[in-house]
């Protein structure tokens, strides 16, 4: 279908979609493709570079640090069910008979859009030694329970998956509740009648329905993982205690601004591609389906 | 039951407030409790140590800039795929959507070499180009998926009909038209760009140059720092974000809600 055609069109129309294909290429296609190029010498910028096969991979494999940070990313990954089943179960109880929901709706969203980085700064706040959390439990007489939430090394992480969830709970439910609008009252209606409770009419009815919509939350949260995290990573903990807070995309940029180790972040990249369309097969082709299914 | 769930996510920004308005010895006294005293000095304290006026004018800066090519681009792009819907034009557009799977740090670093090269780190105006490029991806699903419920052939086939060629389509109705995803868009830009850190931090070593995000990280970094330090410069970084998204609310729910929500 085409609208709108004059004789003068195709060089017409290339002037709308020109710049989104020009600057797509020139800043996030062609770096990929110079630092993957690049990642089979020794990358060193303004100065000669000699080829080195996979030498740089192979480096990179071996290494403690690159192990350390893939089993975090491992770590963080079960954070899933979390972030799933929490903002279905918060869709699920606003499903009905609530007042006003796009206000609680709105609350849940705000910490959603602000970005990690300044979010990260505000529980650096309060979760120091000396911040509001630790005093609080500390007056409550809860004192063992006032732990290093962001110095010791078993707790990083899980924190770090909490403050994901608390971050990221709003989008989920806006998605699940317009996923859910679309589902008939009466279904739910007909379950209660017939006896069945919240949690059955939850996950017998309401999950199934929108499973699509889940599917891509998932997809969502997948991708944020190897993606969103430096902002988090790098103002609550700096990547500590060593390296037990490290993701990959802080581990990419301590390698070069850090180090200066321009090779072995070049392979890192391309390592972080590979796992992701290792990972990201499913939810990519799921979104693709929704976009072609739509019409 | 839905104010009890409310609470955890209003209660971090009570204590962000609280703390960074109470007198150090009031805080020490009780933590937890509600402020007894109000000082300006936690606030003026931060925003000077950390030159958080010079990182908020910077901000915008590349904010703005961000904004702007974001939304025309993806604007001008997603009408365009709207009224091509050929195969071909299908995979262009899918090539240029998922970019936004691609990890920043794979492309921001060598781009930071190609521009160091040129000189061009250190260049506000050339961060805004980055943070716009970076969301066109995101930009053009949104504004696309949004055409396509709206851009009704009913609409189409009159200003064709009146002769309306493609670029007067868009400019009169399409553009007009997608406003409510655009202030979506443009919002959602916005923010994500102001509080951005990891290509500001790449791009910008200057000092005078940095962005609030980067201004209050190092501040809140420092071992001479106080809770109430810390607050106060999260504060002061994350007012105008949550400004925006406060201001924009509805249009955002309703973005990512794909306009069925309430």
């Amino acid at each position: 279908m085409r609208w709108g055609r004059d004789r003068a069109e195709p060089a017409r129309s290339a002037l709308l979609v020109g710049p989104a294909v020009l600057l797509v290429a020139a800043i996030l296609y062609g770096p990929t493709l110079y630092v993957g190029f690049q990642s089979f010498f020794d990358w060193r910028p303004n100065s000669p570079s000699p080829f080195v096969g996979l030498d740089n991979y192979l480096t990179v494999l071996g290494s403690d640090s690159f192990q350390t940070v893939m089993w975090n990313q491992f770590v963080l990954i079960l954070g899933l069910p979390l972030w799933v089943i929490v903002p279905l179960m918060i869709t699920f109880l606003l499903h009905k008979d609530v007042k006003a929901p796009g206000l609680w709706r709105t609350i849940y969203f705000v910490p959603a859009v602000l970005s990690p980085a300044l979010v990260g700064i505000l529980f650096r706040a309060l979760l120091g030694s000396d911040g509001v959390v630790n005093a609080g439990l500390r007056k409550i007489g809860l004192d063992w329970l006032a732990l290093g939430w962001l110095t010791e090394p078993h707790l990083v992480k899980p924190v770090i998956i909490v403050l994901i969830l608390w971050a990221q709970v709003g989008v989920g439910v806006v998605i699940f509740s317009a996923a859910l609008s679309a589902v008939p009252e009466e279904l739910f209606e007909a379950a209660e009648l017939d006896g069945a409770g919240w949690w059955t009419r939850l996950t017998r009815i309401a999950v199934p329905s929108i499973k699509d919509a889940i599917w891509l939350w998932v997809g969502f949260q997948v991708i944020a993982i190897f993606l969103f995290m430096f902002g988090w990573v790098y103002v609550l903990t700096g990547g500590g205690p060593g390296l037990a807070s490290t993701t990959i995309d802080f581990l990419v940029y301590q390698e070069v601004f850090r180090f200066g180790f321009f090779p072995t972040a070049a392979a890192m990249s391309m390592l972080m591609v590979l796992v992701l369309l290792a990972l990201f097969g499913v939810p990519a082709a799921l979104v693709r389906r929704r976009m072609r299914g739509t019409s | 039951m839905a104010a009890l769930l409310a609470i955890p996510f209003l209660v971090p920004f009570f204590f962000l407030i609280t703390m960074s308005i109470r007198t150090e010895a009031d805080y020490r006294a009780d933590p937890v409790g509600l402020p007894t005293t109000f000082t300006w000095d936690h606030l003026t304290d931060a925003w000077e140590r950390a030159d958080l006026g010079s990182g908020l004018v910077n901000s915008l800066i590349t904010s703005a800039v961000g904004v702007v090519v974001a939304c025309l681009v993806s604007m001008a792009a997603a009408y365009w795929f709207s009224i091509h819907r050929t195969r071909r034009a299908d995979r262009l557009r899918w090539a240029i959507v998922v970019g936004y799977a691609f990890p920043a740090v794979i492309w921001l670093i060598p781009l930071f070499v190609i521009a160091a090269r040129n000189g061009l780190t250190n260049n506000l105006i050339v961060l805004g180009l980055v943070y716009g490029a970076s969301n066109i991806p995101f930009g053009v699903y949104m504004i696309h998926s949004f055409y396509r419920q709206v851009l009704r052939s009913e609409i189409m086939d009159a200003a064709a009909l009146d002769g309306a060629g493609t670029l007067q389509t868009f400019r009169w109705i399409a553009l007009p038209l997608a406003r409510p995803a655009v202030a979506a868009l443009a919002a959602l830009v916005f923010v994500w760009s102001f509080g951005d850190l990891l290509f500001a931090v790449t791009f910008l070593q200057d000092s005078s140059k940095w962005t609030i995000p980067i201004a209050a990280a190092t501040l809140v970094s420092r071992q001479t720092i106080t809770p109430q330090g810390q607050a106060a410069a999260a504060l002061v970084a994350l007012a105008p974000s949550l400004v925006v998204v406060l201001v924009a609310q509805r249009a955002l729910v309703r973005g990512f809600g794909g306009g069925s929500a309430d």
